[in-house]
């Protein structure tokens, strides 16, 4: 009794959903939005002439109607209104309100704080002119607090997101929507499900990815479950028919060829990089604005051929020193201090083997980065590099 | 076990590295190295083949075989030393074996440049109980029974034993670009399907060379934390100015700088202070290789038999040679076969239930210069030889 039956071309057979695998967010959605839109005076305006309030208004109505003409119908459950979205991965279906009213809905607590620099454009504007912001991010561990702090700020329609690696229990501590959930695939993906070797990961890209259509079913996102690498990265930046062009990439990579490799590529083709970093109590943010300085160095105020050399002879050498001279060439050589430079010199007692990294400042770092790179694309003039320290409460901006 | 030899043996030494000018002697040459006729064999001429084996590649260099010239029976046998199998890092014997398989592949390929097919008979008493639990300081593993067979031309003959003098292991970051030629794959399959219970399986996309790499680090980041192998890796690593010690690995063959080359080997003998983030620098390292690798390629006897393996070690460097003929280079990582766990998880995912037994990967070095890397050293043959051999009878030519 109340099982739906959804059939889709994308699904080999008929599915039968139970109740208890249905979900209706359309009616939650615009009763959210009906409490949070203001009918003030200064309700934003529309192209269309009215103002959002208004159009809320006949929406809601006409969506009221429906419903209450399907509670007196003895054969409809539900309006039939928005769009059914089934979770093949869990099996459930959830009717979600119409594009627009659903998008709105996950931005409208922001309300108008992000505004371009002389105050001219509308609402709806500045809300289109994120929105068609093309994101790529490459690194979904620290990566995945920036895809945060941008889906939450800007909540592109489109991302990219390239990361060849899965998750690991480690990785909790930072990674955005990251849960048990995710350190292995389901027992009925092995081979043989009674072999506990059989461990089948689950790539980073895919949880993000999945997380976020939960939330906002409507955004498209184009993976790259192969990480970037030199073959693809063009097709990453610059899209091929299929996939759009970037406005920005977000560098989040480990692999340290890859990072130098973004930045030439990135300059050439004028998309600027963004990429934060967590050191230690501190948060890095580092905007290079390749559009509009074509000719700015690949790191942070040090001559490209220095740069490759250190990159080279931190790949080659196997000399720990060599990698914090390459780090200090993309970072600036003021990157450590406190403890985060204990661990750099390896004073005192270190329990890990790995590079120490702070949940909390990860998700700093994220917030930083949602919020720069929405300011610029709206116009705003942003430093070339923003550093936040937790622990000594400082802030402090480079200005390019 | 035994350390590296480092001091003058009781005769004079040649230069570690002589060993690698090893002359192309033409047939005329070869023959006219004994007094014997065309189808007889001489001292000279079987340590001029043997010559050839010594360039075969082993674990930790350590070169752990001797031979035994029995002219008279025209066959050569070779014998494992025991103070030569790790205790550490092959507490089975199991690597020392395969080793014996390169050894063998390249005196049986370099005698058959010469118009000798050689039979290889392994020895009725050898077992996996006996290589570890035997008191004797060498173990026979068996002969090579060598007849007559039809001479190659000079052009394949110079270009088979030209081959064995090029192999080398180059440790290095390869260019992922490259690809494996359709022609080198399929003899690639065609060297190993010559030993009939070895499989070959090479893997080539982005996403499986990245799952290697992973294991690979798993794997050798837990055989690092253990002391007993840290310590036994430490004490045969070599300093880059070492140029008189003829087994172990020099840092060189790593890309570690001298400085380097000193300190990691104390480092991980515990003798001096070690980073904490060394030993997953280390680990990371084996992760990049195979990740920028052309292909990595893993083979599995289906017998796990002390004969089968040897099979596995000769199929591998057939393998090897053929990649050398085709400029490409290879570097091995054994750690997965070493863990347990590790070998267990790679069997039951990528391996679709065969064990590796080895796993190499293979390219081009990124730095042209990392190709002419130099070799390891070797020592001298004379030093190989068992002293019983030495028989008077042993040196008349007799015919095969």
């Amino acid at each position: 009794m109340g099982n739906v039956q959804l059939t889709c071309p994308a699904l080999d057979a008929p599915r039968q959903i139970a109740p208890d695998r249905q979900y209706s967010c359309a009616f939650p959605t615009l009763m959210a939005l009906d409490k949070a839109l203001s009918s003030s005076s200064n309700s934003p305006r529309l192209r269309s002439g009215q103002s959002l309030r208004e159009a809320f208004d006949l929406e809601y109505r006409r969506y009221l109607e429906l419903l209450a003409q399907a509670h007196s119908s003895d054969d409809v459950w539900e309006p039939d209104y928005g769009t059914y979205v089934y979770d093949r991965r869990s099996g459930e279906l959830y009717l979600v309100a119409p594009e627009s009213w659903h998008r709105l809905a996950l931005l409208t607590s922001n309300a108008k704080l992000l505004t371009d620099p002389g105050g001219v454009m509308s609402a709806e504007e500045i809300r289109e002119r994120l929105s068609d912001t093309v994101v790529g991010f490459i690194g979904a561990s620290l990566g995945s607090n920036v895809i945060e702090g941008v889906v939450r700020e800007m909540r592109p329609r489109i991302a990219k997101l390239a990361d060849p690696d899965y998750l690991e229990a480690t990785n909790l501590n930072r990674l955005q929507h990251g849960s048990l959930r995710y350190l292995a695939q389901a027992r009925s993906h092995r081979t043989d499900p009674r072999n506990g070797f059989e461990t089948r990961f689950v790539n980073k890209v895919e949880l993000v990815a999945y997380e976020n259509q939960l939330i906002d079913p409507y955004m498209n996102w184009y993976l790259y479950p192969e990480g970037a690498t030199p073959e693809n990265l063009d097709q990453f930046l610059l899209g091929d028919g299929r996939e759009p062009r970037l406005d920005y990439v977000v560098e989040e990579a480990d692999d340290l060829r890859i990072k130098i490799e973004v930045r030439k590529r990135a300059r050439q083709h004028g998309i600027p990089v963004f990429m934060a970093s967590d050191l230690g109590h501190r948060s890095q943010a580092q905007l290079q604005d390749f559009n509009a300085h074509s000719s700015a160095p690949l790191g942070f105020r040090v001559a490209d051929a220095e740069l490759l050399a250190r990159l080279e002879r931190c790949l080659s050498t196997g000399d720990r020193s060599h990698l914090f001279e390459l780090v200090g060439a993309m970072l600036g050589e003021d990157f450590a201090v406190d403890e985060y430079r204990s661990w750099v010199d390896q004073i005192g007692e270190q329990p890990t083997s790995s590079i120490p990294q702070s949940g909390a400042v990860a998700q700093l770092s994220g917030a930083l980065g949602g919020k720069l790179i929405a300011l610029h694309r709206l116009g705003h003039r942003i430093p070339e590099r923003v550093v936040v320290d937790t622990r000594r409460l400082t802030i402090s901006v480079d200005e390019r | 076990m035994s350390a590296p030899i480092t001091q003058q043996s009781r005769t004079e030494m040649r230069p570690a590295f002589e060993a690698w000018q090893l002359p192309m002697l033409t047939i005329d040459e070869f023959r006219a190295l004994d007094a014997a006729g065309p189808l007889e064999l001489g001292q000279n001429q079987a340590e001029y083949l043997l010559g050839f084996s010594l360039l075969a590649p082993s674990s930790h260099n350590t070169v752990p075989l001797a031979y035994r010239i029995d002219v008279a029976r025209a066959r050569i046998e070779l014998w494992l030393r025991r103070s030569f199998v790790l205790p550490a890092s092959d507490p089975t014997g199991k690597e020392a074996l395969i080793s014996t398989g390169c050894a063998l592949e390249n005196l049986s390929l370099a005698a058959a440049q010469y118009g000798m097919a050689g039979r290889w008979h392994v020895d009725s008493q050898l077992s996996w109980e006996l290589i570890s639990k035997a008191q004797s300081a060498a173990l026979r593993v068996g002969h090579l029974q060598l007849d007559c067979a039809s001479v190659p031309n000079a052009q394949a003959r110079r270009a088979a034993l030209e081959c064995m003098v090029q192999r080398r292991t180059v440790r290095a970051e390869f260019d992922p670009t490259q690809r494996i030629p359709p022609a080198l794959r399929d003899d690639l399959e065609r060297a190993a399907s010559e030993s009939i219970d070895v499989r070959l399986s090479i893997f080539e996309s982005a996403a499986d060379k990245f799952a290697w790499g992973k294991l690979d680090e798993l794997a050798t980041k837990h055989k690092l934390e253990e002391r007993a192998f840290r310590h036994e890796l430490g004490r045969w690593m070599l300093p880059n100015d070492d140029e008189r010690s003829t087994r172990g690995m020099r840092g060189r063959e790593f890309g570690l700088e001298d400085r380097l080359s000193r300190d990691l080997p104390a480092q991980l003998r515990d003798e001096q202070p070690i980073a904490a983030d060394q030993l997953t620098f280390m680990s990371r390292a084996g992760r990049i290789g195979l990740c920028s690798s052309s292909a990595v390629c893993v083979l599995s006897g289906r017998s796990s038999s002390v004969a089968g393996t040897i099979d596995v070690g000769r199929a591998f460097q057939r393998c090897w040679l053929h990649a050398t003929l085709y400029g490409f280079c290879a570097a091995v990582h054994t750690a997965i076969c070493h863990v347990p766990h590790v070998r267990a998880m790679s069997s039951a995912t990528l391996m679709k239930s065969s064990q590796p037994d080895v796993i190499f990967r293979l390219g081009k070095p990124l730095q042209a210069s990392d190709a002419q890397r130099a070799h390891s050293s070797r020592p001298r043959l004379q030093d190989l030889l068992l002293d019983e051999v030495l028989s008077a009878e042993s040196s008349r030519p007799v015919r095969v």
